[in-house]
């Protein structure tokens, strides 16, 4: 987190990685049922850049970010956030971890509809029991646009604006890396255009490192790269997306997927 | 939707469960009062019956007095005289206390009742052995022979309860033998007596009564040292052997109208019945006073299941919520609103039955298991081994249990009908349960608030001039104005709750949440805080109206009783004596000083007030100021006493009354004439202090005495022989000997006259150590004295004794009140599990957002101490102010009233509350801390 903003150019090398992974694999159920939602994972995540996770339902995109962000258990293989291994961290070291490194922002928003936008921001802080850095948090609530909606409670906002307050509850504590679960699926285009603006920007001119999933080609164009995940492995990696270049890669997925079922196949040609 | 209802129940089970426990243990709090009245009246109805065995008259006095030996021997007397009659059987008995003959270290009360002349008389069996014919012969019951341990044949001594208590001398010394009548100044003497039989009372006749014992008629006129001086005609000898009734057996084929005619005729003071008439009679009697409290302890279950009531509102509120998506489902595939109404109805009525019945089955166990414990031990009153169903014991509660249910239900199930199908079509949103009570509930609650608060201020200023009348205005104001308080909860608790919660905030994050998460949905806290707050508030009145009771009584017998104990000399007839007595006394541990005090009891006063001649009695007492410092508690108007002058207090300055109804008193100054108008004269000093005692210096009183002043004479001193119960709990206080000397000093008219000195009653004065244990002191006292006739009085022990009947009837009142507190307790628990599981989801991102699971944990051991003290506080402040109140309208006749705060009870009441939060909040905590963040991610 005290990298600053690295060019978009950065390379897949372990040093500039925010988050990183290492042969990770998710296994549910057992025997015949068994399912590899993840299968052998390798992927590094550069610090400072707008990473976005795609891939069809089913395709354990959401497992990915989910073992990632040390909220799911791996089967086995790890995954380090700066150079934390996830993996092997209790719940105490999670909360930690929660607490300094990572920062979430839901689709459903998710704030607490007892609070307003201004103690909804500086939850997270207090739960760590730290102190709010003053000039970060006139700087999160400047960037995102929220100076007149602080002492408003979050049924008195509208969705994107609900969505803007969780980014800058995710932003508040400074954290090395923020995992976005379909952002904008709640919002209305307009309203998730704003959005994954502000998330972007908050990459650029903030210098964080946001890893999104999505199934929305418009929004992962707003990203600096984008991994495609098929059956739980990587199926593809575009670097500087464009909606066209996205569909086209999801598009091939789909008629692999149609056409046969044999996984390694289909990452190679997708690759 | 029969189908459809069952399986949301089976959906929600864990909710309903936790919602029947609260109704099942209010229905097992109705059965078990119902089975537990009707295991009683049954017991009652036995032995009564019993007691009338197979006569066919019964003879009772017409006003339901009792007659003394000679008395029921003079009637039974007059009815066998009347033809038709063929036998008959008094009831006299006689209360005595049975040892063996050799060490006497086992003993035990018995009554003595006679043996019937015929079978059809007879109330008792005989197991083995054979009835008692001669005098001296007994028949003891089987559980009394084992724990005496003798047998038939063996010998056993009885000493008389009336009379051992004030006898002289060593009463085991001077045992009269079989067949030797004891002289009548020997009243005291035990008897011997041979075991010829063992009793058998299947039935419990006399079981109310005592052990029963049985010896002959003759056998019980020949023991009883007092129905032997009566017989002897000393009929000056107070004793109490009862007799009520008299059994009359009528030979066969005699027209049972024409002999009752013949006997009421033969007196017309009887009363004569046939058995049935008297065991109706009887048995109602009884039942009258058991349906009172039978109907008290109802009051106790019905607000128990109010409270239920309120936590089965608020459990079914939170289940619709959380159906409401099914529920918008089901209303865009058809269903009527109607349709949903009837099923959250059939699903209340189904859990209210099914609650109800376990309820009866808990109410039914704990009865028959505490007749399982009372079988092993001796009641008095008779208990059936095994619990008797009526069917009122069984339908009652269930009918009642399911009613409460559904009604408690209709407001969820009106909000199930008003979930439009289009919110199937939503995404599930926070629940927002409206906080909004209607204009109708705000009027009527108010109205009812405040006039019920007006009714309780006019009962406290009513209560001045009358206790009963401020009582009544008291009691309706108050329950109104509570009702009121308490219906109207959802409007002032909600924004109590945020204030206090502000408070709660400032201790951390965690604090913060969870007082932000109480007060989120304010109908919801104000019903759980509401049902712990009405189970708290009347705990908390009662205690504060116990300890305001405690604390008046203290002031009033502080001033009522200026010493702490006061024994009365009767034997003694010297100074010598009496001055041996008080050294005796003065060794006791526990006693600081004693002093040897002369008095004269029912002394006439004449003098004039007013210009008018006025006229009073008063006792005297002649007390040295040296000995005032000793033994009294504030010798202050004691001090300054002069030979000539009688120091009296406001109350027994009073003359009477004039025509306005004004207080007519003496006055200091007022030279009065004692004994007679022309007796010797003394001045009145009117000081404040406490007793029904005047006091004059000794000096004074030696004159007076010699002068013939006062109740001189020596027979008067056993006719003042207090009626004293044998089984008072101190064995010495009793309230006809409050006094410092024995006689009334209001009845006894014009006092013995004449030159001849006067009989002047010796008493000791006694200050207790501090810190001794009063009761204990009065034992050691009479253990002391045990060789000297005297009468011990302490309004210390007094005092402790009715502190220990306060502190019972606290008790009873406390442990009935619990269950309601219970239910609210589980209530509080039911909330808080409800309230985390629809917080799945918040709980979750919280997880996420950086908090631990011991922060998860601690705010809700937060919140859930929150709900809980908020109803423990508020209701602690309420039971206050009521308990205030009514403490103030019942005790201000007494005196000054000393409102007290029982902090103890207030500490236990909150610490309770405290702990019940805590412990609630295990389970949902539980639950809470399993959940992975990962739920936030979801999207339902």
């Amino acid at each position: 987190m005290t990298t600053p903003a690295a060019p978009a150019s950065a390379h897949r090398a372990a040093p500039t990685a925010a988050v990183h992974a290492r042969g990770l694999t998710k296994v549910y159920g057992s025997g015949a049922a068994q399912v590899h939602a993840l299968d052998g994972i390798d992927v590094d995540f550069a610090a400072g850049h707008f990473t976005a996770i795609m891939g069809p339902s089913g395709s354990g995109k959401s497992t990915l970010m989910h073992v990632l962000a040390g909220l799911d258990t791996a089967t086995s293989g790890h995954a380090f956030v700066g150079s934390t291994e996830v993996t092997g961290l209790d719940d105490k070291g999670l909360t930690e971890l929660r607490r300094s490194s990572v920062g979430f922002v839901f689709q459903s928003f998710n704030l607490l509809p007892m609070f307003t936008a201004a103690q909804n921001i500086t939850l997270p802080v207090e739960l760590a029991g730290r102190k709010v850095e003053k000039a970060w948090y006139q700087t999160l609530v400047e960037t995102l646009g929220l100076t007149d909606r602080l002492e408003h409670r979050p049924s008195e906002l509208s969705g994107g604006q609900q969505q803007r307050v969780a980014i800058a509850r995710a932003l508040v504590s400074r954290p090395d890396v923020v995992f976005a679960d379909e952002p904008t699926g709640n919002l209305d285009s307009r309203a998730g255009a704003e959005v994954l603006s502000f998330l972007r920007r908050s990459v650029r001119e903030l210098g964080r490192t946001i890893i999104m999933v999505t199934h929305d080609p418009a929004a992962a164009s707003y990203a600096d790269r984008v991994i495609l995940i098929a059956d739980g492995k990587i199926a593809g990696d575009i670097q500087d997306p464009t909606p066209e270049a996205v569909l086209t890669g999801l598009d091939a997925l789909r008629s692999l997927d149609d056409a046969a079922v044999v996984p390694t196949t289909a990452s190679e040609v997708a690759r | 939707m029969f189908r459809l209802t069952l399986a949301q129940m089976r959906r929600s089970l864990g909710r309903l469960v936790a919602a029947g426990i609260a109704i099942a243990i209010g229905t097992g709090f109705v059965s078990a009062t119902f089975l537990a009245s009707s295991v009683l009246q049954r017991g009652t109805y036995d032995s009564v019956t019993a007691q009338l065995a197979k006569s066919d008259l019964i003879v009772t006095t017409n006003d339901d007095s009792s007659w003394t030996a000679t008395q029921a021997a003079a009637v039974t007397a007059k009815i066998d005289a009347v033809p038709g009659v063929t036998a008959t059987a008094t009831d006299l008995a006689r209360s005595v206390t049975v040892r063996t003959d050799a060490a006497g270290s086992a003993m035990a009360n018995v009554v003595l009742n006679s043996t019937a002349p015929t079978e059809q008389l007879r109330t008792y069996g005989i197991a083995t052995g054979r009835a008692p014919s001669a005098d001296y012969e007994i028949a003891l019951p089987q559980s009394l022979t084992d724990r005496l341990g003798v047998t038939v044949g063996g010998r056993v001594t009885t000493v008389d309860n009336d009379v051992s208590t004030y006898a002289s001398g060593d009463v085991t010394d001077d045992v009269v033998a079989p067949g030797e009548s004891g002289p009548s100044d020997e009243l005291n003497a035990p008897l011997a007596w041979t075991v010829v039989g063992i009793v058998d009372d299947p039935t419990h006749a006399h079981a109310t009564e005592g052990i029963p014992a049985l010896v002959s008629p003759g056998g019980l006129l020949r023991y009883s040292p007092v129905t032997r001086a009566e017989a002897a005609g000393e009929t000056t000898v107070v004793g109490v052997p009862w007799a009520t009734q008299v059994l009359v057996g009528v030979s066969g084929g005699t027209d049972l109208s024409t002999v009752m005619s013949a006997v009421q005729d033969a007196d017309p003071q009887l009363t004569v019945m046939t058995r049935d008439l008297a065991a109706k009679r009887a048995v109602s009697s009884i039942s009258d006073g058991q349906d009172i409290f039978t109907a008290f302890i109802l009051g106790f279950a019905g607000l128990a299941l109010v409270v239920a009531a309120l936590v089965i509102a608020n459990t079914f509120q939170v289940i619709v919520a959380q159906r409401r998506r099914t529920l918008a489902l089901l209303r865009c595939t058809g269903a009527s609103g109607s349709q949903l109404r009837r099923s959250v109805l059939l699903e209340a009525s189904i859990l209210g039955f099914v609650a109800s019945v376990v309820g009866v089955l808990l109410g039914t166990a704990i009865v028959q298991a505490a007749l399982l414990v009372a079988d092993g031990v001796e009641t008095s009153i008779p208990l059936p081994r095994l619990v008797s169903f009526s069917v009122v014991s069984i339908l009652v509660p269930i009918l009642v249990g399911t009613v409460v249910t559904v009604l408690a239900c209709l407001l969820p199930a009106r909000e199930a009908t008003r979930v439009p199908p289009l919110a199937a079509l939503r995404p599930q949103e926070p629940l927002e349960v409206r906080s909004r009570g209607g204009v109708v509930r705000l009027t009527l609650s108010g109205l009812l608030a405040i006039g019920g608060t007006l009714l309780l201020l006019g009962g406290l200023a009513m209560a001045k001039t009358s206790v009963a009348a401020g009582l009544v205005a008291g009691i309706v104001g108050g329950a109104a104005s509570f009702v009121g308080i308490a219906v109207a909860a959802i409007f002032w608790l909600p924004p109590v709750s945020r204030w206090l919660g502000a408070l709660v905030s400032r201790s951390g994050p965690a604090a913060r949440l969870a007082a932000a998460n109480a007060v989120r949905n304010p109908r919801r806290t104000a019903a759980t805080s509401t049902a712990l707050l009405i189970g708290v508030t009347l705990v908390t009145m009662m205690s504060v109206g116990a300890a305001s009771a405690r604390s008046s009584l203290d002031q009033a017998l502080d001033s009522t009783y200026p010493v702490d104990a006061v024994v009365a000399l009767d034997g003694v007839s010297q100074r010598s004596g009496a001055d041996q007595a008080t050294a005796t006394i003065a060794k006791v541990a526990g006693v600081e000083a004693a002093a040897t005090v002369p008095s004269l009891s029912s002394v006439q006063l004449h003098g004039t007030v007013d210009g008018q001649d006025a006229g009073s009695s008063a006792d005297i007492a002649g007390l040295s100021v040296a000995d005032a410092a000793r033994v009294i508690h504030d010798d202050g108007p004691f001090r300054d006493l002069r030979d000539g002058e009688l120091l009296m207090n406001e109350q027994t300055a009073q003359v009477g009354y004039d025509a306005g109804g004004q207080a007519v008193s003496f006055v200091s100054g007022d030279v009065v004439h004692l004994g007679s108008g022309t007796g010797p004269e003394v001045t009145v000093v009117v000081r404040h202090f406490g007793g029904q005692t005047s006091y004059v210096t000794p000096t004074t009183l030696d004159r007076l005495a010699a002068a013939g002043v006062g109740d001189g004479d020596a027979q008067a001193s056993s006719v003042a022989m207090p009626d004293v119960d044998g089984s008072d709990a101190q064995g010495s206080a009793d309230a006809a000997t409050q006094d410092m000397t024995a006689g009334d000093a209001t009845s006894d008219d014009a006092a013995t006259q004449g030159t001849t000195a006067s009989t002047v009653q010796w008493v000791t004065l006694v200050a207790f150590a501090p810190g001794a244990s009063p009761s204990d002191v009065v034992d050691q006292i009479d253990e002391a004295l045990a060789s000297v006739s005297h009468w011990t009085s302490s309004p210390a022990a007094e005092r402790d004794f009715m502190e220990q009947v306060i502190d019972t009837i606290l008790a009873v009142i406390v442990g009935l009140l619990a269950v309601a507190v219970l239910i609210a307790l589980i209530g509080v628990a039911n909330t808080l599990a409800l309230s985390v599981l629809e917080r799945r989801r918040e709980s979750a991102t919280l997880r996420a957002i950086g908090l631990s699971k011991r922060q998860l944990r601690s705010m809700l051991a937060i919140e859930g101490t929150f709900i809980a003290g908020v109803g423990a506080v508020l209701g602690v402040v309420l039971g206050l102010l009521y308990g205030w109140a009514g403490s103030w309208i019942v005790l201000n006749v007494v005196g000054d009233v000393h409102l007290a705060v029982p902090w103890r009870d207030v500490a236990i009441v909150i610490g309770v509350a405290i702990v019940a939060g805590l412990v609630a909040s295990v389970a949902p905590a539980r639950s809470a801390t399993r959940t992975s963040p990962v739920e936030a991610l979801a999207v339902e």
